[in-house]
């Protein structure tokens, strides 16, 4: 299992969740498109049971739920205002709860539909299966 | 849904909500072992709306969209907009309060109004780990199941007991009962693309 660098062809990795105990399969992206968000989070990260403070800001966005294998989407939450994009929810391993390994946005402000979340997945909080 | 379906590597997707009196345990199924790990606080307090799961049950790779009642049924507000597209739906009781378990059929008969007809029903007493405090016996809780003419588990959301068992015994039910369906309904079923279809590229 490898820790994310920017070589890795994220379409043909599974990306598993960093608890060693766990590594439940997450998601195998649809694209390598990777965006730069700053958002404040303190997302989990690889080779740790907690969050840190240390905050990197690299994502891929994910349009359809359905693309996950296992997630889990908190209820909607307004905690992070001051982030450059507003912050609607956040995603957690729906194995072992452990998180947030990402976040869901709308790309509307005044949107609502739950069926139109988008997801931003961190890229620092997987730890990546390249054998496919 | 949309067109998109045809790229996707699984077999069917189904939607299951969790239903019942508040404080039964609903949310500690959909989140679970919330007090031995680690779950930042943040996570807890805002808690969890729906969960993605994926299955497999009898070779086929099943998604799982796993809802739990954003805390309507304290105030008995549950819409129909909740029930709508459920292909299964979970009523949970509590073991240790007689006046969860005497409201399951309150919750059957509104599933009955708002649900889909083919919607399966089932039945789950919750926190059995605590048998001094039991008031339910697993007995009554089998005769209901009967009466209601729905399958039946007692489950411990606290030690995992039986929730991972819930949650396929549902799936294979609604999965079989799609598979002998001539043609599934879109919402309780739909055959969306077949095993190793990932090569396709949809990039976001």
């Amino acid at each position: 299992m490898d820790t994310y660098n920017p070589d890795i062809n994220l379409s043909s990795a599974v990306l598993r969740c960093p608890y060693s105990q766990c590594n439940a399969r997450i998601i195998t992206p649809k694209c390598n498109v990777v965006k730069r968000i700053e958002t404040g989070i303190p997302f989990i990260k690889v080779g740790e049971d907690v969050s840190t403070d240390a905050i990197t800001d690299n994502f891929i966005i994910v349009d359809d739920v359905w693309d996950f294998d296992n997630i889990g989407v908190s209820k909607p939450t307004d905690q992070f205002v001051e982030s450059g994009v507003k912050v609607e929810r956040l995603i957690i391993c729906s194995e072992c709860d452990r998180g947030p390994l990402g976040f869901a946005f709308f790309d509307n402000d005044d949107e609502k539909d739950v069926k139109k979340l988008k997801y931003a997945v961190h890229l620092d909080s997987f730890v990546y299966d390249l054998k496919q | 849904m949309s067109g998109r379906t045809s790229t996707r590597a699984y077999d069917s997707v189904y939607k299951l909500l969790l239903i019942g009196d508040s404080g039964v345990g609903k949310s500690c199924i959909l989140l679970r072992f919330v007090e031995d790990k680690f779950s930042p606080s943040f996570i807890t307090t805002i808690g969890i709306d729906f969960k993605i799961r994926t299955v497999e049950v009898d070779g086929a790779k099943i998604k799982l969209q796993v809802w739990d009642t954003a805390g309507q049924e304290r105030f008995r507000t549950i819409t129909t907009a909740y029930y709508r597209g459920a292909a299964g739906i979970i009523i949970v009781y509590d073991v240790t309060d007689e006046r969860t378990f005497e409201n399951v059929k309150n919750w059957y008969e509104a599933i009955n109004q708002h649900a889909t007809e083919d919607a399966q029903v089932f039945l789950v007493g919750n926190k059995n780990d605590n048998a001094d405090l039991r008031a339910v016996s697993y007995e009554q809780g089998e005769a209901l199941a009967r009466e209601l003419g729905v399958p039946f588990l007692e489950t411990s959301a606290k030690t995992n007991e039986n929730v991972e068992e819930l949650f396929i015994k549902l799936t294979k039910i609604i999965h079989d009962k799609a598979g002998s369906k001539a043609n599934a309904d879109k919402d309780h079923g739909v055959k969306v693309g077949g095993h190793g279809d990932k090569t396709s590229s949809n990039c976001c």
